[in-house]
């Protein structure tokens, strides 16, 4: 029988068992193609998580990517910042490409800003530039809570304990928990892996970090120390199982593969090269586990679910254009100037609030994108469906190959010069040699399974290299810092959803409208209507203007019999008048109305006047003056009355009642003084007048019931014998009448409109303006009553077919 | 003093102390008993849809003469102004108001003044809200025009002595769509209005305008106290019918002839 | 007793309705039993004569309001075009007056020609055509009223108004008697009825509205 070795405790166990019988570790882990298994749950993520979360998730791609092409490959002390939440992220977090994928970063639009920029930092400042430059580069994609989140000092005091402290607020508890079991023994030999020799293959930046490699050495070493042996040589073993698996851009790493025990030991030289983010990386991956605790707590509890699902899509920060105006911490600051290939997307941790954090921190860890992209530039395509997702996609992209337009990053960066891109093809000639695999483990290795995507989906990350291939959701085998790739292009502005925009539209039209008047909705004018409304005009237009303009007289006058009483009473109280007896005459109307007043009083006034009755005038409206002169000296031009000797014209008395009960109580006193400016009182129609009751009669002449009213209420009682006659419209004759009649009554005479100074015309026999329009107002009458019946006809046979229409509907 | 001069004082007095005696008692319930009357319903809906809307209400307490008898309409025009603005207030233009007699122009801005200062929004107040449209009828009710097709202006008010002008006032809001509410104590312009306003007030309804605004206590207790006098004179006037149907009226003609 | 009334300015409160209690009582008490005016008759007189100068500078004041209102518009370029011709028509008008006034008093002849001018071939005139408008508004919205409010008021409101439209028309009365009598009726009885009734009601919100006055409870003042 044929012993398995247990990979977590290397102990030997039956070929058949499924789980160590010591340990109960899975022995024949299943083997699930990456090629499926990426981007399926993340898909499963996204459907679950709410919009505003997968905008999140999509954003943070842009942010990552960004935080990369502003890194640089210098050595300064802000890598071992990003570097070593790298390598927390890297180890903790699965990455999720599908998001990522539907981002539109890549688009060529967005591309060129943030890489023009790059270009002008790098062209204009070889050292590292200053603060405000990056920061304006990349502070604009922060939204504002997040910057001050990035302006904390204390990341440039001491970055690698305020990463560790970052990424332990941001680090969920289940997070935390995977984080206290791996330790440095299973993190630390793969991160060795890709970086045994340093060099070609290798970026300057990683090169040049010799320092921090010393002290990762040490952190090796010490990690050796705790691996079991069989574990110490797989895990050397890991990246390259075959040649076509073969890492292409870090050639190195086939050396690194080669499939030995003491590989880990050869492979300590190189750890001397190694930067010391891996130091730090020890250190933060001691430090999280305490402090991932508070972290949880401060989380409220929507976001601890979506954390809680391993294979949570990559995230970004959801905002990428720059502002100028927002400090960064120095090591982003520092990052901001290192744009060429640099593996970021923590150079923006330090803004991150620490939940965006975990959300970034949880992706990476499994989020390689299986199928090359279709626009994978010829040298990538050349590596092979193999060899990307171990090396190339699973190790060496941070945030996942297929963020990004590969073709267009090869084009765009063979111009930079900085950029450290491996090359491929001389990768393979010059490549390692494939690593070969011990028998047990290769006999172990589940890579038949590999091909049942649907388990994969469901169980997350699959683990594709080394001891522990074909177990889903274990750490990544390989730190982030062996997935260098290129940069990526990034886009400065803000990435949103469709359904985001609607709602940004919505909200900003809301806002908008907020502080305007809003025009309440109003009722559709029905053009029928506006028809009825035009003929009734032209109708009524037409016909009066045909029989003034024609001056015709079809229609004969009021009979004589049907004169109304009031008139006659009228006529023969101006009969009794003895010549230069005073009359006072009050013009109460209105211009608006001279039309009609002018033609019922036309005839009465004649009739005083060929009395010759000396006229005092007065108003108790501001128009009313004038109008009076008017009527004078055009209506009745005839009897050619001259102002101060057969007329005076009083004026106005400003007042209304109060002012005409002061004219009856003191008229020389409230109007001393005539229209025309002199002295009315010395003029002959009002010689011998001290009171109203001096007078012989008082006609008013009013379109206004209510100045007829105060006529009766305030002058009449007061002018004793004298008789008080009026000419009104014929609006006012309804209100009037119940004071109107004979010997003892308040109005003694009346005579109203068109139609009563007609009646007064046939009582005196002579024709006067009421003739005049007599015809004309037949005519309208009759054109009115037409207007009025066809058109209420309408109106009610639309109603009624409305509602029927209404009804049946 | 004769004596229906006696009559009118007592009338009067009793009118007060009916009024000063109805506010004193009826404090605690101020609204209560009021009948519905579709117009305020429809204003103070209004009210509410302007300041929603930010548009604008436009209050016109007509041409009428401060010191005639038509100046009573007007002042209740100047409480459903107050009324108005104390409710509008909030919104984004105030109301403006309209008078077609300078002198009720001048208390149009100055209850619009002494408004703003009560509600403390002192701020919002605008001299130019209260104008004087014209001086005669229909400059007036040509005046009022811009501001009925004025877009921010969606609903008139209309308490005041009008004339036959106002149905151009009234024709052009229901051309603009506009809602129109509408009160008057001149019996030809309250004919037109019937046909014109979408909102008319009855007869004296719109003397009740200050009790459906919450303009005071004090408007409540007239109302009611008006009702008791209505009363009085239906009887009045019924005994007055009978007692000239038995033939009996001379009787008191010739006992208070000489004092009448 | 609380009566709520508005004493937040106590001296024009008090003169307001010192004034109003005067003149009411002027009203009864103003002249003694042999016709001579009393000191109360006196006191209203005197505050009725200022009621009427108030009226006339109150005139004044209304054109400075109309013409500040119309200038505030058009330095707030609000559709101002309407107030510029205002001003303008305002400005002319006034210059005008002004030179008749001046001219009569320096040749001691009475002209005021080109005011009158002003007066009858422009303001009358357009105040004519808007009462013609208004007739055709009338009937327009006479027509309009049963689709507006189709119930029997108004429906009796259409037929009344055809009534006596038909019965003014003498020639028709002529033929037919009986439609000048239904006028006749329809005038002297229900419409007066009606009028008298309203009025009354009227006279009672009238009264009510000068009783809250002269309480202070309605103060359509400051001071």
């Amino acid at each position: 029988m044929e012993e398995i070795r247990c990979p977590m405790c290397g102990k030997p166990n039956p070929d058949h068992l499924e789980t160590c019988q010591h340990c109960q570790a899975r022995l024949k882990p299943l083997i699930i193609s990456s090629d499926e298994s990426l981007p399926a749950e993340p898909d499963n993520n996204d459907a679950g998580l709410p919009d505003w979360l997968r905008s999140d998730q999509q954003d943070e791609a842009p942010s990552e990517a960004e935080s990369e092409a502003e890194s640089t490959p210098e050595d300064d002390p802000a890598d071992d910042d990003w570097m070593n939440k790298l390598r927390e992220e890297g180890d903790s977090a699965p990455i999720d490409n599908s998001a990522l994928d539907e981002s539109p970063v890549y688009e060529d639009s967005e591309e060129g800003d943030w890489l023009d920029r790059i270009k002008e930092l790098r062209d204009t400042d070889e050292e590292p530039p200053e603060e405000d430059d990056s920061s304006s580069l990349f502070d604009g994609a922060l939204p504002s809570w997040m910057s001050e989140g990035g302006e904390e000092p204390a990341l440039e005091e001491s970055p690698a304990e305020e990463d560790s402290s970052i990424f332990d607020g941001a680090l969920p508890s289940w997070m935390s928990e995977k984080e206290e079991e791996p330790t440095t023994d299973e993190v630390i030999p793969q991160d060795e892996a890709p970086s045994p020799e340093p060099g070609a293959s290798i970026p300057d930046w990683l090169a040049a970090s010799e320092e921090q490699a010393a002290e990762l050495d040490k952190e090796v070493e010490v990690d050796e120390s705790e691996l079991p042996e069989w574990l110490a040589g797989s895990d050397q073993a890991e990246p390259e199982p075959t040649p076509e698996e073969t890492p292409i851009l870090f050639p190195d790493l086939q050396e690194a593969a080669a499939p030995a025990s003491e590989e880990l030991a050869s492979a300590e030289p190189s750890d001397d090269e190694l930067p010391d983010w891996f130091s730090t990386k020890a250190e933060s991956s001691d430090d999280s586990p305490p402090s991932s605790e508070p972290a949880d707590d401060e989380l409220p509890d929507w976001m601890t679910e979506p954390s809680g699902v391993e294979a949570e899509p990559a995230t970004s920060i959801p905002e990428s254009t720059p502002d100028p105006d927002i400090e960064l911490p120095a090591w982003m600051l520092e990052s901001a100037e290192d744009v060429d290939a640099q593996p970021a997307a923590e150079s923006t941790e330090g803004e991150i609030p620490d939940w965006m954090s975990g959300e970034e921190a949880e992706p990476q860890v499994s989020t390689i994108p299986a199928e090359p992209d279709p626009e994978t530039p010829d040298w990538l395509e050349k590596i092979g469906d193999d060899a990307i997702p171990e090396l190339a996609s699973d190790d060496l992209s941070p945030t996942g190959e297929d963020i990004f337009k590969i073709d267009q990053l090869t084009e765009l960066l063979r111009d930079e010069d900085d950029l450290q891109i491996p090359e491929p093809e001389g990768a393979i000639d010059d490549g390692l040699a494939p690593a070969e695999l011990p028998g047990w483990l290769e006999a172990m290795r589940p890579v038949e399974s590999s091909a049942d995507g649907d388990s994969t989906a469901e169980q997350g990350q699959t683990e594709q290299t080394g001891p522990l291939a074909g177990l889903s959701g274990v750490l990544m085998a390989e730190p982030e810092i062996a997935r260098l790739k290129q940069a990526p292009k990034l886009s400065s502005r803000l990435q949103v959803s469709e359904t985001q925009q609607e709602h940004v539209r919505v909200f900003r039209e809301l806002l908008e409208t907020e502080g305007q008047a809003e025009k309440q909705a109003k009722p559709i004018v029905v053009s029928s209507q506006g028809l009825l409304r035009w003929l009734s005009a032209f109708f009524l237009i037409f016909v009066i203007g045909l029989v003034i303009i024609g001056e015709t007289q079809f229609v004969p006058a009021p009979p004589q019999a049907s004169v109304p009483v009031e008139v006659l009473n009228t006529s023969s109280l101006i009969n009794s008048l003895a010549p230069k007896d005073p009359v006072l005459v009050s013009f109460d109307f209105e211009p608006g109305t001279s039309g009609e007043m002018n033609a019922a009083a036309a005839a009465v006034v004649d009739h005083l006047m060929i009395r010759g009755a000396y006229l005092t005038l007065i108003s108790t409206s501001p128009t009313g003056p004038a109008l009076a002169e008017y009527f004078i000296s055009t209506v009745q031009r005839e009897h050619q009355y001259t102002s101060g000797s057969q007329y005076v014209n009083l004026g106005y008395i400003p007042g209304g009642a109060s002012g005409l009960l002061g004219f009856v109580q003191m008229p020389q006193r409230i109007k001393p003084l005539s229209f025309d400016g002199f002295d009315p009182w010395i003029t002959a129609p009002l010689d011998g007048i001290y009171a109203l009751s001096d007078f012989k009669m008082v006609l008013v002449i009013t379109d206004n019931p209510d100045i007829a009213q105060s006529w009766i209420e305030q002058v009449e009682p007061r002018i004793q014998d004298t008789p008080l006659i009026t000419v009104v419209s014929a609006q006012v004759e309804p209100i009037l009448r119940p004071f109107v009649g004979g010997e003892g009554a308040q109005v003694r005479g009346m005579v109203s409109g068109v139609i009563g100074g007609t009646a007064y015309e046939q009582v005196t026999g002579k024709d006067n303006l009421g003739r005049t329009y007599w015809d004309a107002l037949n005519f309208s009458l009759m054109t009115a009553i037409a207007a009025i019946l066809i058109g209420g006809i309408v109106n009610v046979f639309s109603i009624l077919l409305r509602s029927r229409n209404r009804g049946e509907a | 003093m004769t004596i229906s001069g006696l009559i009118g004082l007592a009338f009067i007095i009793a009118f007060s102390g009916l009024i000063i005696l109805f506010t004193a008692a009826k404090r605690e319930q101020p609204e209560s008993g009021l009948r519905k009357i579709p117009a305020f319903s429809r204003l103070r809906r209004a009210i509410g849809l302007a300041v929603e809307a930010g548009s604008r209400l436009h209050l016109s307490i007509g041409r009428g003469n401060l010191t005639g008898p038509e100046s009573a309409v007007a002042f209740v025009g100047l409480s459903a102004l107050e009324g108005m603005i104390r409710s509008a207030s909030t919104g984004d233009n105030p109301p403006v108001a309209t008078a077609g007699d300078p002198s009720l122009a001048i208390l149009t801005r100055d209850t619009l003044s002494s408004t703003y200062r009560d509600i403390g929004n002192i701020e919002h107040y605008d001299p130019t809200t209260g104008q004087l449209a014209g001086f005669t009828p229909f400059s007036y009710a040509a005046g009022t025009l811009p501001i009925i097709q004025d877009e921010k202006t969606t609903a008139h008010i209309l308490i005041g002595h009008f004339g036959n002008e106002v149905a151009l006032i009234t024709d052009a809001s229901e051309r603009n769509g506009d809602l129109t509410l509408t009160g008057t104590d001149n019996l030809p312009a309250q004919a037109i209005l019937y046909a014109t306003s979408e909102e008319p007030l009855i007869g004296e309804e719109v003397y009740a305008s200050g009790a459906y605004l919450n303009a005071g206590p004090m408007h409540i207790a007239s109302l009611r106290a008006q009702d008791i006098f209505r009363w009085v004179l239906i009887v009045v006037i019924i005994l007055g019918v009978l007692f000239k149907l038995a033939g009996i009226d001379q009787i008191f003609t010739d006992i208070f002839g000489g004092l009448l | 007793m609380n009566l709520n009334l508005k004493l937040k300015s106590p001296v024009s409160t008090a003169l307001a309705i010192g004034v109003g209690i005067v003149v009411l009582l002027g009203y009864f008490f103003g002249n003694d039993p042999s016709g001579e005016a009393t000191t109360l008759g006196l006191l209203r007189a005197f505050l009725l004569q200022g009621a009427i100068v108030w009226a006339g500078v109150a005139m004044l004041v209304g054109i400075f309001n109309l013409a500040s209102v119309h200038l505030a518009k058009i330095r707030a370029n609000e559709e101002a075009s309407y107030s510029f011709i205002l001003l303008i028509t305002l400005i002319i008008t006034l210059g005008i007056g002004l030179y008749d006034i001046v001219e009569t008093f320096t040749q001691q002849e009475i002209n005021f020609q080109r005011t009158s001018w002003i007066f009858n071939y422009i303001q009358l005139p357009i105040e004519t055509s808007l009462m013609a408008v208004l007739a055709i508004s009338l009937t327009y919205a006479a027509a309009r009223l049963l689709a507006r409010r189709l119930n029997l008021i108004s429906v009796v409101f259409v037929g009344v108004v055809l009534m006596l439209l038909i019965g003014a028309m003498p020639q028709v009365a002529a033929q037919a008697p009986i439609l000048a009598e239904i006028r006749q009726w329809i005038l002297r009885v229900p419409t007066l009825a009606g009028a008298r009734g309203i009025l009354l009601g009227i006279a009672l919100g009238t009264i009510a509205t000068g009783v809250r006055i002269l309480t202070g409870s309605d103060r359509p003042y400051t001071g």
